[in-house]
C-alpha cells in the first residue's frame, strides 16, 4: 500500500483504563476517498478507536498520522481545525437554536474569540447554509429549533454541520441507530453522496446497510483488528463468522 | 459570584484615589509610614479607572485559565470561586496596614475635589450609574448577539460539540469570565462612589450567593432579568429588613427556593412564556369579539 494515499495511519495504538486494554496494540490504515466501516460487537473497542483519533481520548501508546502529521497529544480543536471530523453516537446538535444556526456555528471561521465577536453572516455562507440543507433534506426546516425536529432529522442535522467544515475525514459513529427503513435508504443515498472527495469511518452493525455503503470493512474484537477486507471476504472469514457474524 | 470577586479587586483600589493624600488614615494606625508601592497607581485617576476594568480581568483570566483549560465545570467551578472569594477576603482583613481590614476603607467624601456626599452629587452619580448600566446592556446585547453568543448558548447545550467543531471552548469561558469580572468591576467602582466605603463584609459568600438570587428571581437567561431581579430583590430587602428584621434572611432563603422550584426560568421566563401568549391571544381575542359585535 502507497503511503501517499494513506490520510490516517494508526500504528501500534493502545489505550488502557484501569490495566483493561481497550484498543490493543492496533494498526489501521485509511486511503484517500476511502469510506471504511468497522463492525464488531459492544465493547469491541470501535467508538474508543474513535474517540481516540479525535483526541477525545489520550492514547497510552503508539502513533495516529494524519496527512503525515502526528495527532497525538494535539488538542482537539486542532485535531477539528486540520479535518477531520466526527459525529457522536447520539445526535448531538443545539436543540435549542434553529437549524439554520446550527450550520452557521459549524461553519469553520470566527472560531477565536474575537473572531466570533466581529463573525458577519456573509452571502457566501448563506449559500453553504443552503447547500448543505439541501443536501440533508432540511431546506424547509431552517427556521425550526433543532430540538423539535425527528431523531434521524437530528442526525442528518449533525451530519450536515461536519459537512459545514469541509473534512478530509469524516467520522460517523453509528448514524443509523433508531432510524426507519426509509430514514435508512436515504441516510445509505446521502453517505454515498458525500463520501466523494474525502474519506470516511463509519461505524455500524446493520449488515444489510454496511453492504450498501463500505468500500472496505473492517471487524473489531476485543481491541484488535481481527478481519479486515471487503464485504465478501470478511464475511466468509471464519474467525469473522464464529465471534461476530455467527451469532 | 464570578463577578463578586473581582468587585473587591477594583475597589479596594479605587477608594484610594478619594482619600487624603499623604497616607490614608488606616495605614497611619497601623504604623505605616509610607505609601505600599501597589498603591502608587492608585494616584492617578485614569489608571484607576483603567485599572477598574483590568484589575479584575486579569485575576479572573489567571484563575479562568487555571480552571477552565483543566476542564473544570459546573458545582466545582462554583466551590472554587467562592474559596477563592473567602480566602480573598480573609487576606484583606489580615492584611490590616494595607487594606483598612475589616473596617475596609471609609470615610471616602471627595473625587478629585469634588464633594460626593452632598445630594446633589449623590443624584449625578446616580445617573451617572444608569447610564453605565445602559452602555454595560447595550454591549452585552451586542455580545449576545453575535457569534460569539450564540455559541456560548451552543457550548452551555452541547460542550463537546462545540470543541469538536473547531472551537477551544476554554478560551470562550475565559473570555466571558473575564467580561463578567470587569463588569463587576464597574459595579464595584459605582458602589463605592454612591455609598462612599468600601470592607470586606461586601464581599465573601453571602453577597455572592444573593447575587445568584438577583439573576434567579430575574431569570437566568435574561440579561434584563438580572437587571430587575436585582432591583426588586433589594427593593425588598430594604422594605422587609425594616419591616421584619429578624425575618428578612428567612424571607431572602424562601424566595430563592420559590423561585427555582415554581419558576426555573424566574421572572423572565413567566413573562415569555405566560404573559405575552396570554396577552397575544388576549389581543386576538378582543379582536374576534369585534369582529363578533359588529355583526
Amino acid at each position: 500500500m502507497n503511503t501517499e494515499t494513506n490520510v490516517l495511519v494508526l500504528e501500534n495504538l493502545t489505550v488502557g483504563f484501569d490495566g483493561f486494554k481497550a484498543i490493543d496494540s492496533l494498526n489501521l490504515n485509511v486511503r484517500k476517498n476511502e469510506l471504511r466501516v468497522i463492525i464488531g460487537h459492544n465493547g469491541a473497542g470501535k467508538t474508543t478507536l474513535l474517540d481516540l483519533i479525535c483526541g477525545k481520548t489520550k492514547a497510552t501508546g503508539g502513533s495516529i498520522k494524519f496527512n503525515e502529521k502526528e495527532m497525538l497529544g494535539v488538542p482537539e480543536h486542532e485535531i477539528v481545525r486540520a479535518g477531520i471530523g466526527r459525529k457522536f453516537q447520539t445526535p448531538s446538535i443545539y436543540e435549542n437554536l434553529s437549524v439554520f444556526k446550527n450550520l452557521e456555528v459549524s461553519y469553520p471561521s470566527g472560531r477565536s474569540v474575537f473572531g466570533a465577536l466581529v463573525f458577519k453572516c456573509t452571502p457566501e455562507i448563506k449559500h453553504r447554509i443552503n447547500a448543505i440543507a439541501e443536501e440533508i433534506g432540511l431546506s424547509e426546516a431552517l427556521a425550526v429549533d433543532a430540538g423539535q425536529l425527528s431523531h434521524g432529522q437530528k442526525q442528518w442535522l449533525e451530519i450536515g454541520m461536519l459537512l459545514m467544515q469541509e473534512p478530509d475525514l469524516l467520522m460517523l459513529d453509528e448514524p443509523i441507530a433508531g432510524m426507519s427503513v426509509r430514514e435508512r435508504e436515504l441516510t445509505a443515498a446521502l453517505l454515498n453522496r458525500i463520501c466523494k472527495g474525502r474519506s470516511m469511518i463509519v461505524i455500524e452493525h446493520d449488515m444489510e446497510f454496511v453492504k450498501k455503503i463500505a468500500d472496505k470493512v473492517t471487524v473489531m474484537h476485543q481491541g484488535k483488528i481481527l478481519a479486515e477486507g471487503s464485504m465478501d471476504q470478511v464475511q466468509l472469514d471464519e474467525r469473522v463468522i464464529e465471534v461476530y457474524l455467527g451469532h | 459570584m464570578a463577578m463578586f470577586l473581582k468587585v473587591e479587586a477594583a475597589t479596594a483600589f479605587v477608594d484610594k484615589m478619594q482619600s487624603t493624600p499623604g497616607i490614608p488614615d488606616f495605614m497611619d494606625w497601623n504604623q505605616l509610614t509610607e505609601l505600599p508601592l501597589w498603591w502608587l497607581p492608585f494616584k492617578s485617576l485614569p489608571i484607576t479607572l483603567i485599572a477598574i476594568l483590568v484589575v479584575p480581568a486579569v485575576i479572573a483570566f489567571i484563575i479562568g485559565y487555571a480552571m477552565f483549560k483543566r476542564r473544570v465545570g459546573g458545582v466545582y467551578f462554583a466551590i472554587i470561586t467562592q474559596a477563592v472569594a473567602l480566602i480573598l477576603t480573609v487576606l484583606i482583613i489580615g492584611q490590616q496596614g494595607y487594606t483598612g481590614g475589616l473596617n475596609g476603607i471609609t470615610d471616602l467624601k471627595t473625587l478629585l475635589g469634588w464633594d460626593i456626599q452632598t445630594d446633589s452629587a449623590k443624584y449625578t452619580l446616580y445617573f451617572v450609574n444608569v447610564l453605565l448600566l445602559l452602555v454595560c446592556i447595550i454591549g452585552c446585547i451586542w455580545v449576545q448577539r453575535s457569534k460569539l453568543g450564540t455559541l456560548l448558548l451552543a457550548m452551555r447545550d452541547k460542550e463537546d460539540r462545540v470543541r469538536f467543531s473547531g472551537y477551544d471552548v476554554a478560551s470562550f469561558r475565559i473570555f466571558s469570565f473575564c467580561l463578567a469580572a470587569s463588569l463587576a468591576g464597574i459595579g464595584g467602582a459605582m458602589f463605592t462612589l454612591q455609598v462612599g466605603f468600601m470592607s470586606p463584609t461586601l464581599i465573601g459568600i453571602v453577597p455572592s450567593i444573593e447575587m445568584v438570587i438577583f439573576a434567579a428571581v430575574g431569570g437566568r437567561n435574561s440579561l434584563l432579568g438580572a437587571v430587575y431581579g436585582t432591583l426588586l430583590v433589594n427593593f425588598g430587602k430594604t422594605y422587609f429588613s425594616e419591616q421584619f428584621p429578624d425575618l428578612w434572611l428567612f424571607a431572602i432563603a424562601a424566595m430563592f427556593i420559590g423561585v427555582v422550584l415554581v419558576m426555573p426560568d424566574g421572572l423572565a421566563g413567566v413573562y415569555r412564556n405566560k404573559i405575552l401568549p396570554w396577552w397575544q391571544s388576549r389581543q386576538s381575542g378582543t379582536a374576534d369579539g369585534a369582529v363578533r359585535e359588529q355583526t
